[in-house]
């Protein structure tokens, strides 16, 4: 056996620190804590986008809520596409393609920017809640070649 | 029992993931410890790692070997930890390293003394950590060479450079403890 072969035989069992006895539990300890602080951050960032989106959108929760009490749109609209379903796909299609692009074009010329805003925040906490739901989310994927990307980023 | 553990760890079951903690940080502490010889930071990294790996878990491929993912994550952090110069080679170290050949006959076979060992993991500890870190995931994670490469995002070359003048630098230090 030459000398390399010996210092490969010798670095295989090199000695070393053992880690404390108590270290694998302050680690799970620690895993647990840090799940807990990124659930609360998640839980009031999505309440703080939820009460900021409920209140740019009041304006557009408004019109929705009075185009509800008018005879001529809301589920009277809705009963409309149903009907106009049953006669065919093709005016189906039709109705509700005018429908959508009126009423669009309607809630467009009477609600302000910061309304759609407000919507575009609702959607986003009601994403926040249901990502919440799931697993924490991942940062990293581990790749066919072995590398490992993001999570050591 | 590892995939069974990782499955179960990526459908959000906590204990399984703390039974993988239980498992690999002894192993993952021998490694990272070889890198740095402060505890303190070596206990700080495997914390990180471990909730790096919790986060990453439900996009991990099952089909891989998981401790050389883990000892990727832990290596990079420690690097990232570290400040570029610390980690970053000197050009008077390489060529010192390159001045000691490899392919010395041995003055003898059999290194059995505790003490030679203790000798050769200090000097371990006194390589550039670029060296360390090689020769941690190679020796101690038992990485393989391409593993090597991946966690330390560097070419197979620079690896198997890298490896060979680190031995090189180990074997005249153990030629010098033997006198």
């Amino acid at each position: 056996m030459d000398r390399r072969d010996d210092l490969d035989r010798i670095l295989e069992r090199l000695p070393s620190d053992a880690p404390r006895r108590e270290l694998a539990a302050e680690i799970s300890r620690y895993v647990r804590g840090k799940r807990r602080s990124a659930f609360n951050r998640r839980l009031a960032l999505t309440l703080a986008l939820a009460v900021s989106g409920l209140w740019l959108s009041s304006p557009l929760i408004s019109a929705l809520v009075a185009s509800q009490k008018s005879s001529s749109s809301g589920l009277a609209m809705l009963l409309d596409w149903i009907q106009a379903a049953l006669v065919g796909l093709e005016s189906f299609v039709n109705y509700t393609w005018n429908g959508l692009t009126g009423l669009q074009a309607g809630i467009a010329d009477s609600i302000s920017a910061s309304t759609w805003l407000g919507v575009a925040v609702l959607g986003l906490s009601c994403l926040l809640a249901l990502d919440q739901l799931l697993p924490t989310g991942a940062d990293t994927e581990c790749t066919s070649n072995g590398s490992h990307k993001g999570a050591e980023a | 029992m590892e995939q069974e553990l990782i499955r179960r760890a990526r459908a959000g079951d906590q204990g399984a993931f703390e039974r993988m903690i239980n498992i690999y940080t002894p192993r993952l502490f021998k490694v990272v410890r070889r890198m740095t010889s402060d505890t303190n930071e070596a206990e700080a990294i495997l914390q990180e790692t471990f909730w790096r790996i919790w986060k990453a878990l439900p996009r991990y491929q099952e089909d891989h070997h998981f401790f050389p993912y883990l000892a990727t994550v832990a290596t990079n952090l420690l690097r990232d930890s570290w400040r570029k110069d610390r980690w970053r080679l000197s050009d008077e170290y390489e060529a010192l390293a390159d001045q000691f050949p490899d392919n010395l006959p041995t003055p003898e076979t059999q290194i059995e003394a505790v003490e030679r060992l203790q000798a050769l993991a200090e000097a371990v500890a006194d390589l550039p950590p670029a060296y360390r870190a090689v020769i941690a995931l190679r020796y101690d994670a038992g990485l393989s060479y391409e593993e090597t490469a991946a966690a330390l995002d560097l070419p197979l070359n620079t690896v198997r450079t890298h490896l060979r003048r680190a031995k090189a630098v180990l074997r005249q230090k153990l030629e010098t403890f033997d006198g």
